[in-house]
Formats: C-alpha cells, structure tokens, sequence
C-alpha cells in the first residue's frame, strides 16, 4: 500500500506530485531515445520517434493530475482523522495520568449533565411531546370551553372544512371486576370514531369503531398497561368477559402500548363506546339516558385539517354551537363561543398546563445553574492544571508545535473529558428516570403513568449538551495555555502565574459563589414554603386520622342500600378497638376536589351583580369530633337528622361572618335549588383541599339527608390512638364484611393524603435542596483551590512577611480577607440574581415572598461563613511556612 | 477507435499491467517494453496512455510506487503488484478469459442463426 509518508519526505526536499510526473516520463523518453539509438537512429531521428511513441503529453499530464488531486484529498482527510485519532488518544493518556483531577471533573461534569438530560426527559415527555402514540399530535386540538352533551356532539361532529373529524370522550372511575377482586380503574367512555381520528394504534385484536357506537353492545378495549398488570399479559383475554361497574362486557382488543389517550393525569386503563355506558354507568349516573341533550359530560377532541388553524376551527364550532341553540333553545347553553387548544396543551390539564410549565422552567433553571457551576469548576480545574503543564506547553510551543494545533489538543481533552461525562449522566439519568416515576407533578400527574424512558432525542440532547459544556469550560483555558509567555515561563518553570490568568480564576470564583448563593435561596424558598404549609393551622387535626374511600355506585348501590351501608359501617368501624371517632364524608380533606351551589341566605341581600357561592360537604354526625374541628356555636349535625326530619346545616365561621356579619347565624336559613335548610351551629373555618387556600365559605349538610351526594364516593375517618395506619386492616375488613364488593378507592390516611398534596413543593424542596448543596460544595472546593494555589504561589511572600515579624494571624487575615472580597462580592451578584428568578417560583411558594428577606440573610450568611471557611484552611498553611526554607527555595 | 469502447481498452490495459508487474517491481518504461515484446508490437497503444493506468492503479491501492535507482543507475520509479492488486488480477484475468472465449465462439461460428432471413 501506499505509505503516506514517502510523499511527504520528498516534500521536505521540495518535490511535488507533478515534479514526480515530469520525472517518470522524461526517464522514460530517454530509456526510449537510449532504445533507439541503440538501434542505430540519428539522435534527432531517436528523440522525435520516442515523443511520437509518447503520444499526447498534455492529456497524460492533466489526466495524472486529476488522479493526483483526489489522492492528495483522501490522503488529507485520513490524516485529519489520524490527528484526531492521536489527540483522543493522547488526552486519554493525559486524563489518565492525574485520576484525582479526572474523577473531580468528570464527577462534577456528569452530575450537572445527569440532572439536565433527568429534567429534559420529563419536559419532552410532558410538554414537549405529551401524546405518544397519536399519529400527527400537533393537528389534534381540544375543544376547551365546555363539555357537550352527545346529541349536541353528534350536531358538532357534522361541521366540515376546518375540523377533519371529531371524537368525544369523558373520563370515569370505574369498578373492573376481574375474578373476585373489583378494581378502581380509569375508563373513558369515547365516541366510535375516537381512536380513528386520533390515529391510534391496536397492540392486540381491534379498536373501537363506528359500528360500536351505533350498535351500543358493551365492548371494550383495554390499554397495555392494565392487560399485563391486571390481565396478566395473555393473547386469550381478547374475546373474554370483564365486568364493569357490574355489568358483563366483551374484550375486543388492547390499545397500543404507548397509547394513553390524551390527558395525561387520568390515562385509561379502558376505553367503551359511549352509547354502552348507560348499561355500565354506576347507579347514581343511571337516571341519565345518552340522548339528553341537557346531559353535558362530554369533551370534544378533533383533528385539524391539513393546514388549518385553531381559529377556524373555532369559528366553525362556534356557528353549529349557534345553530344548535336556535334549534334547542331550552337544552342548550347560552353561551356558544367555542374555543380549542392544542391537545398537547390540554394534556397536562389545561389549567395545570401553566402550573408545570413554570414548575418545569424552575427545574430547568435549577438543573441549569447547577451545571453551570460545574463548568466553571471544571473550567478552574483546568486552568490550575495548565498552570502546572505550563512548562511542557512551552517547551512544546518552543520546539515548534502550532499554537493552533495545541490549541486544538487542549479542546480534544476537554471534549473527552465531556463525552465521558455525557456517556456516565445518561446512565445516572437512567437510574434516576425510575425514581423520577415517584414523582407527582403540580395538577396531578403521576409521572409513573408518562413513559419516561431516554430515547433517540434524550441521547441527542446529552451529546449536544456535552458538547456545549466542552466548549464551555475548555476553550477559554486552552486560549488562556497556549497565550504562554515562552521566555518567562520556561525561566521560571511552575512559578508566578500572570496576573490574567488568576483574574480569571478570580472570576469563576465569583460565579460560583453567585450560582450557589442563587440556588441555596431557592432551596431556602421552597423549603420555608414547605414549612409554612405544614406548620399551616388547617383548622383540624391531621394525625391519628384514617381513612377509608369507597364507590358504593360502582357496585351499583341505590341511595337506600348506600345511607345503609354507610351507617351500618360507621357503627362497626366506630366499636373497633383504638377508634376514638368516626364520621362519613362526601370529600377527602386535602385532596383536590370540591362541590359548590349557588344560593340565597336570609337576611342578606347580594350586590347587583353577585351571584352567592357556596361550597358544600355532605358529612354524617360526629364529622367534627373527628377531625376536631370546633364548634362555635349551635349543636352539631346529629343521628337524627335523617330524611323527612327538618333540613339543617352546619356553616363554617367565614360564611357565618360573610353573609351575617352581626352573628346569630344559627336559626337562619338558606336557600339553594328548591331546598331551604336552616343554620344549627357554626364551625370553625378549616382548610378544605389545599394548606395555602383562601378562607371559603362552606357549608355542612347531614349524610342521612343526602345519601345520594354518597352513592358515587365517600370516605370514611376514624380518628384513633396510636399510628392510624394500623387501623386500616381492621377498616377494610369492617367494609367488606358489610359489602363483600364494595370497592375502596383510597386506603391511608390523612397524613398521607396531605403529604401527596404536598408532594409537588416538597420534591421541589428536596430537590433544590440536593442541588443547591451540591453546588455549594462544589464552590467551596473552588476557593480552597484557589486559596492554596495562591498561598504556595507566594509562599516566598509569605516567608519574608514573617522573617520580618508579622504575626501568623495577620498572614491568616491577609489571605482570607482577600477571598472574603471575592465571595462578598459572588454573594452580592446571587442576591440580586436569585431576587429575579424567584419570582418565576412564586406560585410553589406557599404565600413565603420571593423576596423573604429572612431566607436571603440566612442563606447568604450561611455561604460567607462556609467561604470563609474554605479559605482559611489553606490559610492556615501560610503560617506554617519557614521563611529560611520559603527564602532558599528560589 | 479509442472513443468507441474506452472502457474495453482501459480495463485491457489495467489488466495488461497488472500482470506485467506481477513478475516483479518494474518501471513505467519496462512495463511498456516488455508489453510491446510479449505482443510481438500488435498493440501499439500511445505510451503517455500508460501513466495514468499506472497511477489509478496505486489509487485503487492494486499496485504500489517505490521510487529506485534502474538498472543503468538512474532515478526510477518502479511498480509493484500488492495483495489486494493480485487478487484482481485473479478475478479480472478470469473474467476477460470468460469474455474472450464468449467472443470468440459467435466470431468463429458456423451455423446460421435461425432467426436470420436469408437474402
């Protein structure tokens, strides 16, 4: 084969591949002229029969020229490779020559790109890309204003041009009976063309068609999830018999395994034609027939036309909404602005979309910083180790090296140094993908239920970031190397850096202690938040409580069989051992969800324009006790405030001192759909759903006078001595022994039912937490590196000073107070930082201020001190130094 | 002649060299002379055309150059065959046996195509 390097020797000697070319054929017209003359030609005769025999020199040139050309090329791009191929190696070798300087960087390095690429999968897979398994997701938008009722959604099915087609679905419990055991699952009741015009995909058998929907047979199709978690993952359930909410229904297939539907804080786990739910709905949905058009339950999910816009799609909806209201005035809703978004949008939740985004925006942020710190860390690093390597680049640079080609050397070690980085983070941000899974973000959604997995674009995302952070840290200290000052540097060897180089040592210095200041209030933020939301007086006493919710409807309980149940229950549960009290409620404390009505109150006349809004809870007698809300005046909900007994309530203190501000509230009464009920005692105003909520007007009525508000869910509290997780064996036995079927949604307690609320703060504060002292850790091992470097830098200094009676302490002093001024002054830049960014963190704050002076002293005190401390330990070692040695040493 | 099938007398003539240089390194003229020997002068190909063979060839990495001193003591560049060059020429000098007989049989054929209408 060709060797590269005979070339380039003759080059050495000035020869070109042309000069070759003239060579060889000049060698060959005189071997030829040698023949001829031989042969016994003149030696005119001989050279002009040996060109003749040549032939067309020119062509031959040009043709071996162009052969030459695109030798040279592929010669060249080997070559390149070749380098680059040596330098890898090359800072390999360097890498692996100082362990203690790799695994810091590389430690650092993968860390920051760790917690960018965990954040990046969940933003991509919760903003950015919410719908796997929905062919072309960006044409699929949600009809956002209200929900219809499915003759009007047949009406809006009709309308063309902009709209393609569209689908409706709405989101239900339901009671899946598999063998003995009922669960709780998500169903979505859908229209037949749902899965068509979301373009989703059949992991086994059939979707849902048309035909279903017109036939109305109850079939359904299962997701992938529930057929291997619950089904066990068999191919024979396809065609087999489930029971839904009690009622048989056929199999037809599973749904694709990415396939989730569109919300991402209820995914399916089954999916049946709207028109077979009147035969599944639980009892207290059964009075309803499909046909209703008063009936409105259901969202409308469309896909756009090509090149459509959301406002067409708007105007088109809007008009059938106005047709429909001109046909049926009576039925249909008065307001007929239609408005959709993308589904991608409505994902999350359209109005938790701007909760997550912002809550993912602080997480980005946080994630961000972090990595910047450790870049800069990296970036000193490096910069301290060219300080040591400076005498081996400047013998290089003096040996004749190209600055260009040290540069680049230097830029390949860092991108190394970056991509091993990168190859270790997406393994750490692999193992952390499954403990991200635990995690709720803000609206519900349960990151367990979105597939979380790095792919193709997570990896893209790592490359592209470790390649960022190569460039970030290694540039500027590669520029700073090879900028060597040859004479002086090969003089004095390690000795006296340039003033700019520690500058910019100084200044890395200041940013990390800015970024660390930055997210060690954000930490101090959350965690206040934390706090005030726990030490929050809620009005009533969390601990001790266990609780118990069950869904008689789904077993199809009327409201007789339910108010039964329910008493007969509470009296069980109330006689077990440790059950101090016991009480129903429709609503879980401190769970989201609320019931509200309008009304009238006597005696109180509203503003023109107020309409009286009053939240309600429907809870059985001892309510109060349990949870140790108190009375403050009047008499509690008793037994025998049962139906066909006068109708009463219990108000909270803000409604009583809202609607009545001259008290004697009790006695009076309230108004509300055809009902009067009159006011028998006033309760303390306590914290319904979150911690961080408003005072709300509330008012209490009697279980045994509304046992239907019961049928669909209701949960049973016992308050109880000791820990009230042990209580709940012995509550579910109670349960089921009354109602073998009965299905319990939600078995815990209210301990726990608040921490799951708080879930979204505290993951935030944990997190932060982490990062911040992460971050803190790293600057702090900055300045002590930096410290020492510039104590043994002016050891000789120092040697001097003391010969000549300093004291120890003023050495100390001289060297701490000249970081201190650096850290002031990295603290002063985090403050007013950390000021800026906070505001964007606001809403997860729980009413602390963004601007809480109390976090911001402690946290910057908190970074001096631990600075001060990271500079006085190598300070310390200026003292020790002995002026006879640090004066002989030069 | 040379327009008409250039690809038939390119790959002859890389076949050609390729065997020349089989027997050992040679320069650029002793390829030329002993060409002309072995085929008694019939091939009177333009002996520029040879170079650009030669150096396509040592693209293609089937020959290698050396530069070395001739046998009347001069600068020289010789020629020689690689692995990579001896394996073509086990394949191509096959195939051209293949083609040569092909065309030699219609040539010296003797029976009449069916096919074809007697005039």
């Amino acid at each position: 084969m060709t060797d590269p390097g005979w070339r380039r020797y003759l080059r050495f000697w000035g020869r070109s591949a042309g000069d070759d070319l003239e060579d060889e054929l000049r060698f060959h017209l005189e071997m030829r002229e040698a023949d001829y003359l031989a042969q016994g030609s003149s030696a005119a005769q001989a050279r002009a029969e040996a060109n003749q025999r040549l032939g067309d020199l020119s062509g031959v040139r040009e043709a071996c020229a162009v052969i030459g050309k695109r030798r040279e090329r592929r010669m060249r791009s080997i070559e390149r490779l070749e380098t680059i191929r040596s330098d890898v190696v090359f800072a390999l070798r360097q890498l692996a020559r100082s362990p203690g300087f790799t695994s810091i960087a590389l430690l650092t390095l993968a860390l920051g790109i760790a917690a960018n690429v965990t954040i990046f999968t969940v933003v991509d897979s919760v903003l950015l890309r919410p719908l796997p398994g929905i062919r072309a997701p960006e044409r699929v938008v949600e009809v956002t204003s209200f929900t219809v009722s499915y003759p009007s959604y047949r009406d809006f099915r009709e309308v063309a041009g902009p709209l393609e087609s569209v689908a409706a679905f709405s989101s239900r419990s339901a009671g899946v009976r598999i063998g003995e055991v009922t669960h709780i699952e998500r169903a979505a009741v859908v229209s037949g063309n749902y899965f068509t015009v979301l373009g989703a995909g059949a992991h086994r058998g059939r979707l849902l068609t048309d035909g279903d929907e017109t036939s109305g047979e109850p079939v359904v199709v299962v997701s992938h999830r529930f057929w291997r978690g619950v089904l066990g993952g068999d191919d024979d359930v396809i065609g087999s018999a489930i029971r839904v909410n009690g009622s048989p229904a056929t199999i037809v297939g599973i749904a694709a395994e990415v396939f989730g539907g569109t919300r991402l804080a209820s995914v399916p786990s089954i999916w049946l034609p709207i028109t077979a739910w009147p035969l599944m709905a639980p009892s207290n949905q059964r009075g309803f027939s499909v046909d209703e058009r008063g009936w409105s339950w259901l969202t409308m999910v469309a896909r756009l036309a090509p090149g459509a816009t959301t406002e067409q799609a708007e105007a088109v909806l809007t008009a059938s909404a106005r047709r429909q209201l001109e046909q049926h005035p009576r039925e249909t809703r008065s307001n007929t602005n239609m408005t959709v978004a993308p589904a991608a949008a409505a994902a999350v939740g359209f109005r938790a979309h701007e909760a997550i985004s912002r809550f993912m925006l602080v997480l980005m942020a946080v994630v961000g910083l972090v990595l910047l710190v450790a870049c800069s860390n990296v970036a000193n690093l490096l910069l301290a180790r060219s300080e040591s390597r400076r005498r081996e680049i400047a013998v290089r640079l003096a040996i004749g090296a190209g600055r260009g080609r040290l540069t680049r050397q230097l830029i390949t070690e860092a991108m190394v140094l970056a991509f091993i980085a990168g190859g270790f983070a997406l393994l750490v941000a692999w193992a952390a993908s499954t403990l991200m899974a635990r995690v709720t973000l803000p609206g519900g959604i349960e990151l367990s239920s979105v597939r979380l997995a790095p792919d193709a674009r997570v990896l893209g995302f790592a490359l592209a970031l470790a390649t960022a952070t190569a460039l970030l840290f290694g540039v500027v200290p590669a520029l700073q190397a090879t900028r060597a000052d040859l004479v002086s540097d090969l003089k004095d060897g390690a000795r006296g850096a340039s003033t700019g180089r520690s500058r910019l040592r100084s200044s890395l210095l200041v940013a990390q202690v800015a970024i660390s200041l930055v997210l060690l209030v954000g930490a101090g933020l959350f965690v206040r938040g934390l706090q005030r939301a726990l030490s929050t007086d809620l009005g009533f006493r969390t601990d001790g409580v266990a609780l118990a919710t069950v869904n008689p409807g789904l077993v199809q309980f009327d409201v007789e069989r339910t108010l039964s149940f329910a008493e007969t229950s509470l009296e069980r549960v109330r006689a077990l051992p440790g059950v101090r009290a016991a009480a129903w409620s429709v609503l879980v404390p401190l769970t989201p969800g609320s019931y509200s009505e309008t009304a009238s109150l006597d005696g109180y006349v509203p503003a023109p324009d107020e309409q009286v809004e009053l939240n309600i809870n429907v809870v059985s007698d001892g309510y109060l006790r349990t949870l140790g809300i108190p009375l403050l005046e009047g008499r509690d909900i008793a037994p025998n405030d049962r139906s066909g007994a006068e109708q009463v309530a219990v108000v909270n203190e803000t409604l009583a001192r809202r609607y009545w501000p001259e008290g004697g509230a009790v006695g009076r009464r309230i108004f509300s759909g055809g009902d009067t009920v009159r006011v028998i005692g006033v309760a303390r105003t306590a914290k319904y759903e979150r911690p961080d909520e408003q005072a709300v007007p509330l008012v209490y009525l009697p279980l045994a006078q509304r046992a239907d508000w019961a049928v669909g869910s209701a949960t049973l509290l016992a308050r109880v001595d000791g820990n009230p997780s042990a209580a709940l064996p012995a509550m579910q036995q109670e349960i089921r022994s009354i109602a073998r079927d009965m299905p319990i949604s939600e078995l815990g307690t209210l301990d726990d039912a608040l921490a799951a609320t708080l879930a979204p703060q505290r993951f935030g504060a944990w997190l932060l937490s982490g990062f911040a002292l992460l971050s803190l850790l790293v600057a702090m091992v900055g300045i002590y590196g930096v410290v020492a470097y510039g104590v043994t830098q002016r050891t000789r200094e120092f040697g001097v000073r003391m010969a000549l009676g300093a004291a120890p302490g003023s050495v100390v002093r001289l060297v701490v107070g000249q970081s201190l001024l650096r850290v002031l002054f990295g603290v002063v830049l985090g403050l007013a930082l950390a000021a800026v960014l906070a505001r964007v963190a606001s809403g997860f704050l729980f009413g602390v201020s963004a601007t809480d002076a109390i976090t911001y002293a402690a946290t910057a005190l908190l970074l001096i001190v631990v600075a001060m401390l990271a500079a006085w330990l190598p300070a310390r070692r200026a003292t020790g130094v002995n002026p006879v040695t640090a004066l002989r040493s030069e | 002649m040379r327009r008409s099938s250039p690809d038939l007398l390119q790959g002859t003539l890389d076949l050609m060299v390729l065997k020349t240089v089989s027997w050992g390194p040679m320069h650029g003229y002793a390829i030329a002379r002993w060409l002309q020997q072995v085929t008694d002068d019939v091939l009177r190909v333009e002996e520029g055309s040879l170079y650009p063979a030669l150096h396509r060839l040592e693209e293609r990495g089937w020959i290698s150059a050396e530069w070395g001193t001739s046998e009347n003591n001069r600068r020289a560049k010789f020629y020689r065959l690689t692995a990579a060059g001896r394996r073509q020429l086990g394949t191509q000098s096959s195939t051209w046996g293949l083609y040569a007989d092909a065309v030699a049989k219609v040539l010296g054929a003797t029976a009449r195509p069916a096919e074809a209408r007697s005039t």
